[in-house]
Parts: C-alpha cells; structure tokens; sequence
C-alpha cells in the first residue's frame, strides 16, 4: 500500500534501512537523522557544499508491504564528527 | 525597616552617602541586616555602611568624620526611625578591584592551560562522574591520552565498575580483560608527575583504578560490508585502589545521577520532542555543559585509527547560545549524558563543530551486559 510516512516509519528506517537509503541517495558523503522540532515528518540529509540540487524532496521507500513516501530535507550543513579522546606524545 | 524601603534608600542616596564629603569612610553601602543574619528569610533589614575601621563617636569627631546616621539624615532629608535602621559594617580595608591576577602557565597538567576551580582533570580521592580516565596500556609514556568517566555500573555481588568509551579505555577493541585504568588521565599529568613515574608499571601501582572487564566490539567498515555499529562503549571493574567509592553516582560539578531514562519520547504524529529537549554533561575538558537535542536516530561514519566504523541510532545534541561554549571537545569522549531531571540518557562520544553525538542509554547498558555477559548489571544512582 502506499502511504506517507509516519514518525515511526522514519526511525525504523534510520535505525534499520539507513545504508540501504544511502545506496539509493547515492552521494556521499551523507548524514541521516530525524529532526525533533515538530515541522513535519521527514528524514534530513546532510551532504557537503554544491550537492543539495542532486538530490529530491520525497522518495519513495519500501517498508514491510508498504511504499513509502518520505520527504527529505536536504541541507548543505555535512560536518565531519570525530572521535573526542584527547592524544599526544609524551616526554 | 522592610526590604523595599531599604532598597529604595540605598538606589536612592546610597551615591550621595559615599561621596556627600571628603574624608567620608564609608567605602560601600548596601541591605543588610544589623543583627549580620542571613537576609533569606528576614524581615527587617538596615542601610547598611561599610567601612575600613569602625570609629568610635570621639574618634570620629576628632577625625572630622560625621557618623553614619548624621550622614543618613542629612542624605535622606530624615534621620532613621530606630537604629536598627541603619549599621555599620568594618571590612578591615577598602573594597578594591582584583586586578593582576596571574596563574603561571602551566598550572596542572604538562600540556598547560589554567584550570577551573573544581578540576575534572585532576586526581580525585573519592570517584564520581566526570572525571578523566585514561587505559596506558601500550602507550603510556610515549603516548598520552584522556577521555571522561561517564558513569558508574554495579552487578549482583556489589562490585562496581566504571563505563566509558571503547575508544578512551577499552582501545577501541584492543584492550584485554584486566587492563589498568588510570585516573587522572596521563595526559593531565604534571611534567614532575611524568618524571615520578617514568613506566607503566610505576603509573599503574600508583593510579590505578580499575582493570578492564568487556568492550562493545566496534565493528569496522570493509570494502564488502558495512557493519552498523550503535555504541562505543566499554566497562571497567573498580579495583581495591585508595580511592573512596562511596559517591559514584556524584556528577563533578554537584548533583547526581538520580535515575536512567528514555532519551527521549516523540510525538507520534509531528516528531516533535516531547518533554524537555535540554541536556546536560559533566566531561573531563568542557566540565558542566547543556546542549538541546535537535536530531535523533542520527548516522555516521567515524574514523578510529584508520579503521571506519558506520554508526546509526546516534543522538545529535547541539550546543545551546547560554552554553558560553562548546557542549563538548576532546577530553569529553565517555561522558554521560542527562536530560533536565539528571537522568542518565546517553553517552557522548564523538563531535563535530557544534553538534555532538551521543549513543542512546538503552543500547549502551544492553551491550555492556551482553559484552561482559554480566545481566543483571545496574546503573549506580542516587
């Protein structure tokens, strides 16, 4: 069935099918998270500089026996996390 | 008189009293209680004057000093109503502006900076959250390192154990079980403290607090598979150190860890954060933080020595315009993370420029306990 996707569809999809939507965005690199701000269900996607137009507003995900539509907000804002241990040589 | 009164006079006249003549003592004037009580609670509060030294009434008269309650009648255009209206205060000196100060650089830790009063970085007699921890194991002392201890963990026979990340103690997969951990961190040792303990076996008899248990296998990317990771954590047993383990539920900079909790609840139908979207951390270099969760069900990729390692599940946490600061830097890596009733709700453990990752607490305590097959493991709480 087709339908939109709902708040639980999403998490379901970041926690258990995000490599598979990354390999169907095919841009990387990507992240993937799930705004809180209560504007909307959608998936934000994070990619670098010049990559946004690339890139839909809805996709279309198979989720169980459903065809999703998930809206996508792509912003230009990819940042690179690192680890935050602290190194360096001794004496 | 009551607080209002009071208050409106020293707004009032309190720039006249000090300057209505030369050779005026009075230096500040302010509320105050005559009876020098505590103003919570009070009812009846006094002008209060202060004053290098308190003169008696000839020696005022032969310094040419008017009184303080002559100075009041003739600032305020009455005398007071009774004399516990008015008091006067003697501070030994002048109030004078701490200007100068100057903290030799550096004042702990080889690697310099000033710290702050309440130190995370340094050794600690009695073991909380939020302080620096370091496994030297195959490092110390040509390499130094730090993360944070996030929290405290007990098992059935009372054994307690400390949690950080895999990356800070458990050598991200590479640490065997009854490794020293050491706190402080190697890297807040004092260049003297370095020389102290030239070996890991010198450091590890004289800091050691715990030896390691488990990791939570980080599983790293391959050119065939991608591996989906949700924590970076890893559990060490506190061992029969001189430190008191009377407090681990204690955060560094005050309060507690009272209980464990969702990281979050979601509005099934917008998404929306439900509750409070605050959070708060107690880490190694930053010390006290909030943030505000912003995303959550966050992916990705983290390098750890060359290996990458895919991560989903992560919540972002972003640092909020009151925090002065980051809501974390390296040094934090393994420090718990708690929403606005001090539950612990996550673990901190990679970064970015202004937004955090943070691993949700329900998978971090259902790997530990698979990891060091240790069910019945609890959190250490208030």
């Amino acid at each position: 069935m087709k339908r939109s996707a709902t708040v639980s569809d999403i998490l379901q999809i970041l926690r258990h099918h995000s490599i598979e939507l990354q390999k169907r965005l095919a841009i990387s690199p990507l992240q993937l998270t799930m705004p809180t701000d209560g504007k909307g269900v959608r998936i934000k996607v994070s990619v670098q500089q010049g990559q946004q137009h690339k890139l839909p507003r809805m996709i279309e995900f198979p989720l169980g026996d459903d065809m999703l539509n998930v809206p996508l907000e792509v912003q230009e804002d990819y940042q690179e996390y690192k680890l935050l241990h602290l190194q360096s040589r001794g004496l | 008189m009551d607080f209002g009164s009071a208050l409106e006079i020293v707004t009032k006249y309190g720039l006249q009293m000090l300057t209505a003549r030369p050779g005026s003592s009075v230096t500040a004037v302010a509320v105050g209680r005559k009876d020098r009580g505590s103003i919570v609670g009070a009812t009846d509060f006094s002008v209060s004057a202060f004053v290098p030294k308190k003169l008696t009434e000839t020696e005022l008269r032969d310094a040419g000093i008017q009184s303080f309650s002559s100075l009041y009648a003739d600032v305020v255009g009455a005398p007071p109503t009774t004399v516990k209206d008015v008091d006067v205060v003697e501070t030994g000196s002048p109030f004078e502006p701490i200007v100068g100060l100057v903290i030799p650089a550096p004042q702990h830790g080889r690697y310099g900076g000033n710290p702050p009063t309440l130190d995370a970085q340094k050794p600690f007699a009695s073991l909380r959250v939020g302080i620096g921890v370091t496994n030297p194991v195959n490092a110390y002392p040509a390499m130094l390192s730090v993360g944070t201890i996030g929290f405290y963990m007990r098992d059935d026979n009372d054994n307690p154990y400390l949690v950080s990340n895999n990356h800070v103690i458990g050598r991200s997969n590479n640490a065997q079980p009854g490794e020293a951990v050491v706190q402080p961190g190697t890297l807040d040792l004092t260049t003297t403290e370095l020389q102290l303990m030239p070996t890991l076996a010198i450091l590890q008899a004289t800091l050691q607090v715990a030896e390691m248990t488990a990791v939570v296998q980080i599983n790293f990317m391959t050119p065939s598979n991608i591996p989906v990771n949700t924590v970076d954590v890893a559990l060490a047993r506190l061992t029969n150190s001189s430190r008191s383990t009377s407090e681990l539920h204690r955060l560094t900079y005050g309060g507690s860890i009272r209980a464990v909790a969702a990281p979050y609840t979601l509005d099934p139908t917008t998404g929306a954060l439900q509750g409070s979207a605050m959070v708060y951390k107690v880490g190694r270099t930053t010390g006290y933080t909030e943030g505000i969760v912003t995303n959550v069900a966050g992916t990705a990729v983290l390098s750890y020595n060359g290996n990458s390692a895919y991560y989903a599940n992560q919540i972002i946490v972003q640092d909020t315009s009151d925090n002065g600061g980051p809501f974390s830097n390296r040094g934090d890596s393994g420090s718990g993370v708690l929403n606005d009733r001090h539950e612990l709700v996550g673990l901190l453990f990679a970064g970015s420029a202004g937004h955090t990752l943070v691993n949700p607490i329900d998978e971090v305590l259902q790997g530990l306990k698979a990891a060091a097959g240790i069910p019945n493991l609890t959190v250490i709480t208030a």
